[in-house]
């Protein structure tokens, strides 16, 4: 009784807001698809599309949205059982939003030519010490985020920036903390959990660790990005290595 | 000798649990400080336990005394009733649980089988219980109100109140006065007619109905155009407080239906988001006083009636305090609704003022559109159904508040369907509506904070912020602490003179109901709803 209900309401619904063919061949106004972007979805999913508190939508793959009748419905509706609200958007901004998001999952994308895998993964965890930090397939450090399906959640040319860039405004989810016991000591880590007395977070011996704040005598969260830029210590054809090793990370299936 | 007295504290002992609750008890529950008898603690609704044996000087040694574990994971909104040694409480969505209140151990249960699938807005919850002889009242879920035998947990009779399929719903803690239990119906997002209705306490007819949106010929239908009245929202989901010199009941109502789309029921929408007073016999209205006419951000008037009386500008009065939705702090007078002080507690840029009546200055360009609005405070409100306190003892008012916090109200479709959701747009914004620990917000997007306010100028006393946001209730005692628990799932006791920690525990789940204290044994305890259990703490013996 109740899925049929349900599908009487998908019907209906469809019959009231799935775009018409006219509007289906609009022209896309990829600066009309940004702007919905930022005034209805980046306070959750990122500027980039990246997640945060909603979840990273660059990879291509959608868990609700996968057909653009699912993607119409679940940007009306909402999300049962999730954050995700409704938007009351009309078929013609649907239609613009749906190709921004389409535009952000880029993973279909070739590794900048003449990437190879092999040497990637050798300097992944070789001379660039990326397992100082992240961890792939098990191995390496669990400080940074792990990207055993980095491949998977940012195209290349995402992959190549990542690298690049330093001191980048990271997302409350992956803030780093720094705190100073009141014998000096100084703890770093990745921060997985705060209150208002406390913090836990991952050091970076890979301890888990629980502060009490009031026993400190320094605490601050540090909300940019503690990765170094490898502008400069890479040849091109090595960072095109990394990227294509990188990009063939796409996790578990 | 020493059988004679056995017999002598045997008989002591249990003779008070043979007593009835009689109204004259629930009348003069403040002389019964080892009791919890109605759900605000009082008719006054103060939350304020006269017990002081726990001290601002002795609060840190208190420790868990007893759990009892729910069955559910939905959430735990209820505030218990303690009567001679016997806790009741509700488990949700509609089951009935009584214990020994010094062990935590069972005496019996009862459970509600719900009629299907319910539709709610935000929760299948319930609030708790009234009682009234050895007589037990349940709001249930699904529309009926149940009576229940306290001693056995025996059905005594079900009273259909409301239609579940047409969005209607029951969440609240009744209201016993004189012989009838009084309840009003949860459904403002479905577009339903509220109303506030009384039935007798021993048969479950009903006795009288006030509708809350008024009908064609009654006072206030001017306020409605076309048919929109009838589907106008004006929900009762909250326990209102009884004032039983005036004999006028003290309720607040709901938001107007659809919510964030007001261009569909132009006028002021009376009686919703307002506070009525209704005379207990009759149901009719005394007076009544809207904080927002024509409201279009759901920030209806469910918050606990406080009656004070104190001296106002020199002379005695008989005051109600109202922290509402809106942000406002409000003083009026309760023999006649007279508006005596309005003084916002958070940020918010709606309100340019106020009228000498009271009513607000609506700043212009609040009302939703169909691009956004940002409006402080946000839908969540500046506080919301969570029980404020009021201790004599020193005189403050002390509530849980989202502070300087936004919503981005979107206008969108309002087309009624009968049973579903009918809320006319949307809300977008920045804070977690369910407990968060991992992306908990910054300041800057607004943060829950317990505030003391001083009643007689709505000024800040003091407050506390907290990491996350926070639904508790509030409990202070003559003890001169202040009790709540919070989203991280802390339950705290501070000074309720400077808001100092004295003792806080972690228990590990959202805290999102109103604290009790009683005493067993000569024995002070302090309950509350936590995660999906009754936790209760007293001091190290």
């Amino acid at each position: 009784m109740r899925s049929s209900g349900i599908a009487v309401l998908l019907a209906s619904w469809a019959w009231a807001q799935a775009p018409t063919e006219s509007q289906v061949n609009t022209r896309i106004d990829p600066e009309l698809g940004r702007k919905l972007w930022s005034a209805n979805c980046a306070v959750c999913h990122g500027a980039e599309g990246k997640g945060g508190r909603g979840p990273d939508l660059t990879s291509g793959k959608f868990r609700h949205g996968g057909t653009d009748d699912d993607f119409y419905w679940a940007v009306r509706n909402g999300i049962p059982g999730t954050e995700m609200p409704g938007f009351p958007l009309g078929g013609m901004e649907s239609v613009q939003l749906l190709a921004h998001v389409r535009a952000l999952g880029r993973s279909a994308m070739p590794p900048p030519p003449g990437g190879d895998v092999a040497r990637g993964r050798g300097l992944f965890a070789g001379s660039a010490e990326c397992t100082r930090c992240h961890r792939v397939g098990g191995m390496g450090s669990r400080i940074g985020p792990d990207l055993s399906d980095a491949g998977a959640r940012m195209p290349p040319s995402d992959l190549l920036a990542a690298l690049l860039r330093r001191g980048e405004s990271v997302l409350p989810a992956q803030w780093y903390v720094r705190a100073v016991t009141r014998d000096g000591r100084i703890i770093t880590g990745r921060r997985l959990n705060e209150d208002t007395y406390s913090v836990q977070l991952i050091d970076a011996q890979e301890q888990l660790v629980s502060l009490v704040k009031e026993e400190l005598k320094e605490y601050e969260p540090i909300k940019k990005s503690p990765m170094p830029s490898y502008e400069g210590k890479f040849t091109r054809e090595q960072l095109g290595d990394l990227v294509a090793y990188l990009a063939s990370l796409k996790g578990t299936p | 000798m020493k059988r004679a007295f056995a017999v002598v504290s045997w008989l002591s002992c249990w003779l008070p649990l043979g007593a009835q609750v009689s109204y004259d008890r629930l009348l003069h529950a403040d002389r019964e400080p080892q009791n919890w008898l109605t759900y605000s603690g009082s008719y006054k609704s103060w939350r304020y336990s006269p017990l002081d044996q726990i001290r601002t000087g002795n609060a840190k040694s208190l420790e868990l005394k007893w759990v009892y574990q729910l069955d559910t994971t939905d959430k735990f909104e209820a505030t218990p009733l303690v009567v001679d040694g016997v806790m009741y409480f509700s488990e949700p969505p509609s089951d009935v649980i009584a214990v020994d209140a010094k062990t935590g151990r069972a005496f019996w249960t009862y459970r509600y089988t719900l009629a299907g699938n319910v539709a709610v807005c935000c929760g299948r919850v319930n609030r708790g219980l009234a009682i009234l002889g050895d007589t037990l009242f349940l709001a249930a879920l699904d529309g009926n109100l149940v009576a229940l035998d306290a001693k056995t947990g025996k059905e005594l009779w079900k009273a259909r109140v409301v239609d579940p399929k047409l969005g209607y719903t029951l969440t609240m803690a009744p209201l016993v006065v004189k012989d009838k239990v009084i309840i009003g119906p949860a459904g403002g997002e479905y577009g339903i007619r509220g109303f506030l209705a009384a039935f007798d306490a021993h048969t479950g007819k009903e006795v009288w109905r006030f509708h809350t949106i008024p009908g064609p010929g009654e006072a206030g239908h001017e306020t409605w155009s076309g048919d929109a009245w009838q589907r106008g929202g004006g929900s009762v989901w909250l326990t209102g407080s009884y004032d039983p010199e005036l004999n006028l009941i003290i309720q607040g109502v709901g938001n107007p239906s659809p919510d964030w789309n007001a261009t569909v029921r132009p006028g002021d929408n009376l009686y919703t988001t307002s506070v009525i007073a209704l005379d207990a016999d009759t149901g009719k209205l005394k007076w009544h006083f809207q904080f927002v006419p024509h409201d279009a951000w759901d920030w209806d008037a469910m918050q606990t009636p406080v009656m004070v009386d104190a001296e106002w500008q020199g002379r005695p009065r008989k005051l109600l305090y109202w922290a509402h939705r809106d942000g406002v702090f409000y003083v009026l007078d309760r023999t006649n609704g007279k508006f005596l002080l309005g003084k916002p507690f958070v940020k918010l840029n709606w309100l340019a003022g106020f009228d000498e009546g009271g009513r607000p200055r609506v700043q212009p360009n609040s009302l939703p559109t169909k691009e956004g609005t940002l409006i402080y405070p946000g839908v969540q409100g500046g506080t919301n159904w969570y029980a404020p306190s009021y201790s004599p003892r020193t005189g403050l008012f002390y509530l849980s508040v989202w502070a300087d916090y936004y919503s981005v109200y979107v206008e969108g479709a309002a087309d009624y369907v009968a049973g579903r959701i009918f809320n006319g747009g949307n809300i977008r914004q920045p804070l977690a509506f369910n407990r968060n620990t991992t992306l908990f917000p910054n300041e800057q997007q607004g943060y829950g904070a317990l505030k003391a306010i001083n009643p007689k100028t709505g000024e800040m006393v003091w407050q506390v912020k907290f990491a996350d946001l926070t639904e508790g209730g509030v409990l202070s005692t003559a003890g001169d602490v202040v009790f709540t628990g919070n989203r991280e799932g802390y339950f705290h006791a501070f000074d309720a003179g400077d808001g100092k920690l004295l003792w806080k525990v972690s228990l590990g789940g959202y805290i999102a109901a109103g604290p009790v204290s009683y005493s067993v044994d000569g024995r002070q305890y302090v309950a509350v709803a936590a995660g999906h259990g009754m936790f209760v703490f007293g001091l190290r013996e």
